[in-house]
């Protein structure tokens, strides 16, 4: 892979991580997160969207005009949030009983619409499918780091498996407001990392 | 290939070729999910009700049963393969959850006693409310609501109840003991509406005297009429104490009545119970009691068919029809007399008198 392609990839996942560093789609990390499964699945199914999406909104760059570009990429999203929400339901209910109603959410993830218009109306096709690869890793190891973290102080519990005993768990880390203290936390965290 | 420009045209033109593409792939996308969401929908269902139900041989097909607050609920009864019934599961809901709706399978064995449930939709806190998966089946202090029995109210502890609440899930538990109450009535419904047989049998009891045993039924032909089945009943001693004659007559207002008439040894009416009719709600109807309320000359019970003309005042005879359905207690008359003639019958077949 040439070099310059690795650093589109790569900077989703770190320099620019959607939820550590730019501080993008609160909404759906902060609401999701209770459990990592739940983020990690909120993740990959934002990634799909972001993926396909980005690479649409690249093809269809040059013959859309400047006035109705917005409108034009909301379409687009919807309408691969939809045909994501429609797949999850038929093939994976489970999952979509958990995350229902915050695939909708995705529409209005300004993650997506953020790459569509920042990085998928100036770029090829190529790249924009390695930064919305990119990105919505970065979003899904996101996710998933901090619903990791939610359900192992809230409940005791790694990925439903047992770590410690559950009433020794603060249940206050899967309500919200432990979403937003592991959230300051961690963000405070990496920022430390990446100084250093 | 140059930026197209925003021309009005230009504009109107991408917009709907996007909206309609995005129309065509969402319309395609539809159709091929269409079915298996409609699958993993039923064959959760049918799990669930798998999953509290004692085990069955078959369902009847789902009913929609109106409970006594108003609500709909989806009804599913249970039979093993004998064909006897086994329990029923009713799928009810809350909305009162702190998240909104609840959705959930509940069963009751032929008792009445829950025997197991399981939490179709929720949407409450993740290691709160959503504890209600599991929570109210552990046998833990008063957790568990699996066994208890009657039309109870089930109510948390906080609210003078006596099921433990989910700790710091207060609301949750409330909405899930709601929707665990709403299904009690439905439940009675459903176990009321018996069956043809058991609810002859129940009628039988209602129309004689106490007995301790019947025989099986005999088939008597009356001429003019047809066939009618006779049930004979004996007290211990084997004393005959009764007889009930499930008689009917085609001459309703809305077509056959069938009535089973109970006669005591000495051929006078003890009670009857109606077993199937068509009348109008409200007119015809009202012979389900009519003609058992001491009021006037209402009540047939008591009555001797053989020395009283059992006819509405119209025809002459000393019976007060129900006010506006004179067509229907006719024909509820004719039923009744039609089942003295089978009494008759039977009981000179047997050397008795009367």
């Amino acid at each position: 892979m040439k070099n310059s392609n690795m650093k589109v990839l790569m900077n989703g996942l770190v320099k620019e991580n959607p939820t550590f560093v730019l501080i993008l789609g609160m909404c759906p990390t902060l609401a999701t997160t209770s459990s990592a499964i739940n983020g990690m699945s909120m993740g990959l199914a934002t990634l799909f969207v972001l993926v396909g999406s980005n690479m649409a909104i690249s093809l269809l760059k040059n013959i859309i005009p400047d006035q109705v570009r917005i409108p034009a990429y909301v379409v687009v999203i919807a309408t691969f949030v939809s045909v994501v929400e429609m797949t999850m339901q038929a093939y994976l209910p489970a999952l979509y009983d958990s995350l229902g109603i915050f695939i909708p959410l995705i529409v209005v993830n300004c993650i997506v619409l953020g790459r569509a218009e920042a990085f998928a109306a100036k770029n090829t096709v190529f790249s924009s499918f390695l930064d919305g690869l990119g990105m919505g890793l970065g979003f899904t190891f996101a996710l998933t780091l901090l619903g990791t973290i939610r359900e192992l102080l809230g409940t005791g519990k790694m990925f439903t498996a047992t770590i410690f005993p559950e009433h020794y768990g603060m249940l206050i880390f899967v309500l919200a407001p432990g979403a937003f203290i592991a959230l300051g936390y961690l963000i405070a965290v990496i920022n430390k990392l990446k100084k250093a | 290939m140059n930026k197209l420009e925003s021309n009005f045209k230009n504009m109107v033109l991408v917009l709907s070729g996007i909206t309609l593409f995005a129309a065509v792939a969402l319309a395609s996308v539809y159709t091929l999910t269409k079915e298996p969401i409609a699958q993993s929908k039923t064959a959760k269902q049918q799990n669930a009700v798998k999953e509290v139900l004692p085990p069955f041989n078959r369902i009847d097909p789902v009913k929609r049963v109106k409970s006594a607050n108003g609500d709909s609920l989806n009804v599913y009864k249970a039979f093993d393969k004998n064909n006897s019934y086994v329990g029923v599961a009713v799928e009810t809901f809350s909305n009162n959850g702190f998240a909104g709706l609840i959705k959930m399978m509940i069963g009751f064995d032929k008792e009445g006693t829950i025997v197991n449930y399981s939490v179709l939709e929720q949407k409450e806190t993740p290691g709160l409310g959503t504890k209600m998966v599991d929570w109210f089946k552990i046998t833990k202090g008063n957790q568990s609501i699996i066994g208890k029995k009657g039309q109870l109210e089930l109510t948390v502890t906080k609210d003078g109840g006596d099921v433990d609440a989910i700790s710091a899930a207060t609301i949750s538990s409330r909405a899930f003991l709601d929707a665990v109450n709403k299904a009690y009535p439905v439940k009675w419904d459903v176990t009321l509406v018996p069956s043809k047989e058991a609810k002859l049998q129940n009628a039988i009891k209602e129309v004689l005297p106490p007995f301790s045993r019947i025989d099986p039924a005999e088939a008597v032909s009356v001429s003019g009429v047809g066939n009618m089945n006779v049930y004979k009943a004996f007290d211990e001693k084997n004393v005959l104490v009764g007889t009930a004659v499930e008689s009917f007559s085609e001459k309703g207002y809305n077509g056959k009545i069938k009535v089973l008439v109970g006669f005591d040894q000495k051929g006078l009416i003890v009670d009857y119970s109606v077993l199937e009719q068509n009348e109008s709600s409200g007119l015809g109807g009202k012979m389900v009691d009519w003609f058992k309320m001491d009021k006037g000359n209402q009540s047939i019970k008591g009555k001797n068919p053989k020395t009283e003309i059992l006819t509405v005042g119209n025809d002459g005879g000393k019976v007060d029809a129900i006010s506006g359905a004179t067509i229907s207690s006719r024909a509820f008359l004719d039923a009744v007399n039609n089942a003295y003639k089978a009494y008759v019958l039977i009981t000179e077949k047997k050397g008795q008198n009367i």
